[in-house]
């Protein structure tokens, strides 16, 4: 059985760490990209079956990175979790604007982020 | 016919009259004995019926109610397993957060590298959005402001003491303390909300202290607090060991550049 990819882009080597010890756990494939820019890239390149995008990070911050998967039509249809820090109204309703299709605040907890990774790839 | 003859027929009458009530209470005493002997056959049968229809029904009571207890009990090993799975999973993730803490504070020998984990930490695991890492340094034997995040109103980049009491609380108690005994943040704190010491042995390395935290984030969760704890002795470890490295570096460098010198 083919295993899903999920692209995790975060320049916090800690938050990728613990994603990758929680989602690794669950049988899928990472894919690591260290800013926003190179996670468009990477994403383009590898197309990933889902993609965690962390909001605050050099080049490009997530909102710009999600808007620019979306545009893409070859990123378009991936679906976008947003990781963040900022939990209020705003922030999440400037991820849902830039076609994100859920959000998990910082710090991760590993039952929900399992939660929403498999709700996101159907499993 | 005469006199006599008629009395001799009315008594022959009577005689043949009794005989035949006689038959007929005989028959009907053996007709209502029957019929009593089976009116008993039937209530014996009745008996029996209603008791094996008793017995039936105290059997599928005793059947519903043990089927009963059968998938209450499974409910409550369903529930049970339920709540060991999401306390196996907080479990692992707790062991996961302090392993990538220990990982990241020991993954570098560059001091300034530790204190950026200390604060990645401070974000990523335990979601501080406001403080300060602190610094002894003891050639000036004062503290240095090492790192800052957050909206923290601008600060002498020396402190020749630990201003705040809970700072000094924590460490001269040697351990975490939190400005509210069950962990709380109030959004309006003054002051810090919570400091961790860092000591290495008996000797003093920094103070994490912790303004606020993320906007989402109410409390300190128990996770939190031993992510205090390894802060507190791991990251004295990690920024001893890398400041001794940098140290030893510096001075084999020099040597080397001696020695070169000597040899040319």
């Amino acid at each position: 059985m083919v295993r899903k990819r999920i692209l995790l882009v975060d320049d916090s080597e800690t938050s990728l760490m613990m994603a990758r010890m929680i989602l690794s756990k669950a049988n899928y494939e990472i894919l690591v990209a260290k800013d926003g820019q190179q996670g468009v890239e990477t994403a383009a390149r590898e197309r990933p079956d889902l993609v965690l995008l962390d909001v605050v990070m050099p080049r490009m911050n997530g909102f710009e990175a999600c808007a620019a998967l979306k545009a893409r039509p070859e990123t378009q249809g991936i679906p976008v979790i947003m990781v963040t820090t900022r939990g209020e109204g705003e922030s999440v309703e400037s991820g849902f604007s830039a076609g994100a299709s859920d959000y998990v605040t910082k710090p991760v907890n590993g039952l929900e982020l399992l939660t929403k990774v498999r709700s996101a790839l159907g499993d | 016919m005469t006199a006599p003859d008629r009395g001799e027929a009315i008594r022959g009458l009577f005689r043949e009259l009794a005989e035949r009530s006689r038959e007929l209470r005989d028959d009907l005493t053996r007709e209502n004995e029957r019929l009593r002997t089976r009116v008993q056959s039937l209530e014996s049968d009745i008996g029996m019926a209603e008791s094996m229809l008793s017995k039936d029904v105290e059997d599928e009571r005793g059947e519903h109610e043990r089927l009963s207890r059968e998938a209450l009990s499974l409910a409550e090993e369903n529930l049970d397993l339920a709540r060991r799975y999401v306390e196996l999973e907080e479990h692992a993730t707790s062991m996961a957060n302090l392993y990538a803490a220990t990982f990241q504070l020991h993954v570098t020998l560059d001091p300034a590298a530790v204190v950026r984990a200390i604060a990645d930490i401070a974000i990523n695991l335990i979601g501080a959005g406001e403080f300060v890492v602190y610094l002894v340094d003891d050639a000036r034997n004062d503290f240095v402001t090492a790192l800052r995040e957050g909206n923290l109103p601008p600060n002498l980049t020396h402190l020749v003491a630990l201003t705040h009491g809970l700072e000094r609380d924590a460490v001269s108690r040697r351990q975490t303390v939190f400005a509210e005994a069950d962990g709380s943040a109030p959004r309006d704190a003054k002051g810090p909300i919570c400091c961790t010491p860092m000591f290495m042995n008996d000797r003093l390395i920094g103070v994490l202290t912790i303004y606020a935290l993320l906007s989402h984030k109410k409390s300190f969760s128990e996770l939190d607090r031993k992510l205090f704890d390894l802060v507190g002795e791991q990251a004295a470890v990690a920024l001893v060991s890398s400041q001794c490295y940098v140290s030893v570096d510096r001075k084999l460098k020099t040597v080397q550049r001696f020695l070169d010198l000597v040899k040319s």
